[in-house]
């Protein structure tokens, strides 16, 4: 079997703030965590502001180096020997459209500049450009704007046309619609599919809002605090919410029709707000949070414990009788016919 | 939309006709046009469009913070039985905070960075909805050191009533010490100081993540319970707008286009464009999300002729080019603005789930194109 196309490893990544006599413990910002992304599959990443999700993605295109771990591309170590050949096949999509595209540039010199760092020779190039265009649903009417002329909608697709020019095969989408209006946020997943089907792209795709993965990533992983929680099939994880985190970041999204709030579990929500990276909970990093906490979660930390295929890191699936009953009881299959 | 406005019986706030223009370089830029709006007495009322449709300056032109110019404000706006055009500056400044209280989008940007959160409420209780009477006497009322403390004390309330962790601490914390759920909780604290008997809330939330945003929302939603305070409410997302309100208009290019109780709204949607927004929501359930609607919200300009949804509509003909399409009343609450419920002889009448095809057809034959 080849290896998966990304696999990330116990990655760590600590920033360090102080000097030398400085006491301040480091931000923990990625905390041991692993995944792997099957070639031509969609990972969705899931968590609130601070909880290292972009981290992730900036340390695996070397933004970052790791401080500990590994990330591998088709079975190679990405190390700062092999980054440079390896770069050029995965690229990344930013949240705001905005401030990644330069104001002085037309937007057939933005869409030059990839092009020419890749080799493609001069003539050539317009002929791509077109083409690149086309491709994420603009015409060639857009090659001598400039970027304030476009809509937010136009510009993300832009930044997505620059990030498939070098021909990649991995996409780090890091929160590619969260500055968008639904309407538009609608039109940019379409387009994200249809790339992914016509292309054969992997892609990481990094959000807050777990709605938006639900009908798009084959897998997802929920993140807090630097750790992911649970990692699962995504029809899974969302018929039957194991983790209490995922179960509160579920009951808080406001839905818009009776059959939807169905999948929202009861008295799931979370107390309390989201603690420094820099000060991490003993045990549990959700126990100060978590409506079903017990003394242990305070003093144990729990393991990833596989339950059906999925992995969930909560002392209430560590064994049958760990305790948990509240919890474990209102564990069922959110709607159990399937969703109609 | 006027004609068939279902009036509420006793509005607490009522605007009729209201347009904004601003005048720029690019010419004069028609932004709100004849929007007309009520909210009744305890009632949470919700204006629902994308960036750009004309939400903030409705209720900017509402509470009067719009400058004028470059601003043109028409119509009228009264509240609670006063027209609040025809006041003086002074008597409008004494009602704002008073009887209408505003809480702002952003919260980490909307308090005072160099005064200490309790500091800034406490002048919000001495010197908020009151005129300006001389700085005698504002000397006399902030340095009395018993009229201070009474102050705090009811900043200390409040702050316990709006769920603040630890509200000694908060008190003596400068805006930036505080997280984005503490700030926007000290927003909503410092608007309800006075009691207003009408709350515009302008986003509450939409900047914080998921599990602190529901707490602010269950939060309002408690707070409504408690004092019968009417709210008006704008958000660009359609499930905050039915988990609060009792009443929706949905806004478009500085127009109302639909406007219906809750349910009406969500169950029987009439506008395309309410259809589109609710078919473009992302689902918890393993229905696909639409295509999404095609095109941007409307250059203010050099507005489309006619409807100004037509260029984005999926059912846009002749018809919807030619003019603006009257308002047309379904129920006492439920009224829309569309040709297609209008005309004689409409053709097809739109549907959620006829829209949600016509949508996702045209998102395909775009990239196909392509």
């Amino acid at each position: 079997m080849s290896p998966p196309l990304l696999s990330v490893d116990d990655l760590e990544k600590q920033f360090d703030t102080g000097g030398w006599f400085d006491q301040t413990p480091p931000v923990r910002a990625v905390d041991g965590v692993s995944f792997e992304i099957p070639e031509g599959r969609t990972l969705g990443l899931i968590g609130e502001s601070g909880s290292g999700k972009s981290t992730i993605a900036k340390c695996i295109i070397g933004i970052h180096q790791p401080t500990d771990g590994t990330v591998r591309y088709r079975g190679d170590e990405i190390t700062a020997q092999t980054s440079e050949r390896i770069r050029s096949e995965m690229q990344m999509v930013f949240q705001d459209p905005t401030s990644c595209l330069n104001p002085r540039r037309t937007i057939r010199r933005t869409l030059n500049v990839p092009l020419e760092a890749s080799g493609v020779p001069d003539r050539e190039r317009d002929r791509r450009v077109s083409e690149l265009l086309d491709r994420v649903g603009l015409n060639d009417e857009y090659l001598y704007k400039y970027p304030h002329e476009l809509s937010g909608g136009q510009k993300q697709r832009v930044n997505i046309a620059r990030a498939i020019a070098v021909e990649p095969s991995l996409l780090l989408l890091d929160e590619p619609t969260s500055a968008l209006d639904v309407s538009v946020q609608a039109k940019i997943i379409a387009l994200l599919e249809e790339l992914q089907r016509e292309l054969d792209l992997t892609y990481l795709f990094i959000t807050h809002d777990l709605s938006l993965v639900r009908n798009f990533a084959d897998e997802t992983a929920v993140m807090y605090l630097g750790e992911i929680q649970e990692y699962g099939d995504t029809d899974q994880l969302f018929e039957t919410p194991r983790h209490p985190y995922t179960r509160a970041l579920m009951s808080a999204i406001p839905v818009t029709d009776e059959s939807e709030a169905a999948y929202k579990p009861d008295g799931a929500n979370v107390d309390g707000e989201i603690p420094s990276p820099r000060d991490v909970p003993s045990g549990c990093r959700l126990h100060p949070r978590c409506p079903h906490s017990t003394e242990a979660c305070a003093n144990r930390t729990p393991e990833p414990y596989e339950v059906d295929d999925a992995e969930a890191r909560c002392l209430a699936y560590e064994d049958d009788d760990a305790g948990f009953e509240e919890l474990r009881d209102s564990v069922t299959p959110m709607v159990s016919d399937g969703g109609e | 939309m006027r004609t068939n406005e279902p009036v509420p019986d006793d509005p607490v706030l009522e605007v009729s006709d209201l347009s904004v223009g601003f005048e720029g370089f690019d010419g004069y830029a028609d932004v709100v046009s004849d929007v007309d709006l009520s909210v009744g007495r305890g009632e949470v009322v919700t204006i629902v469009g994308e960036t750009g449709c004309g939400k903030s300056v409705t209720t900017k032109a509402i509470t009067g913070l719009l400058e004028e110019p470059p601003a043109h404000v028409s119509g009228t706006v009264t509240y609670d039985g006063t027209d609040l055009f025809s006041l003086s500056d002074e008597e409008r400044a004494a009602l704002n905070g008073d009887g209408i209280g505003m809480v702002f989008q952003d919260p980490m940007s909307s308090l005072n960075p160099v005064f200490e959160l309790g500091e800034q409420l406490a002048d919000t209780v001495q010197f908020g909805g009151t005129s300006p009477d001389g700085p005698l006497s504002y000397l006399r009322r902030r340095y009395s050191r018993s009229a201070r403390s009474e102050a705090r004390d009811r900043v200390r309330e409040i702050l316990t009533q709006v769920q603040m962790p630890d509200p000694d601490g908060a008190m003596d914390s400068y805006p930036n010490e505080l997280s984005g759920g503490m700030c926007q909780r000290a927003l909503i604290a410092q608007a309800l100081l006075n009691e207003p008997d009408l709350l515009i809330a302008d986003e509450p939330g939409t900047a914080l993540d998921v599990t602190i945003h529901d707490k602010i929302l269950s939060l309002l939603d408690d707070l409504i319970e408690d004092r019968e305070m009417s709210i008006l409410m704008i958000t660009h997302n359609l499930g905050v707008a039915r988990k609060l309100s009792d009443r929706i208009y949905i806004m478009y290019g500085g127009r109302i286009v639909e406007s219906g109780t809750t349910a009406e709204i969500f169950e029987a949607p009439k506008h395309p464009y309410t259809q589109g927004l609710l078919a473009s929501m992302p689902r918890l359930s393993d229905e696909p999300m639409a295509g999404g609607i095609s095109g941007s919200v409307p250059e203010y300009e050099d507005p489309p002729e006619g409807c100004r949804f037509h260029p984005r509509c999926p059912y846009a003909d002749e018809a919807c080019r030619s003019e603006q399409p009257p308002a047309k009343a379904f129920s006492e609450t439920a009224s829309t603005e569309c040709v297609r419920y209008a005309l004689e002889d409409p053709g097809p009448e739109p549907t959620m789930a006829e829209t949600r095809t016509r949508l996702d057809t045209a998102a395909r034959s775009e990239v196909d194109s392509a």
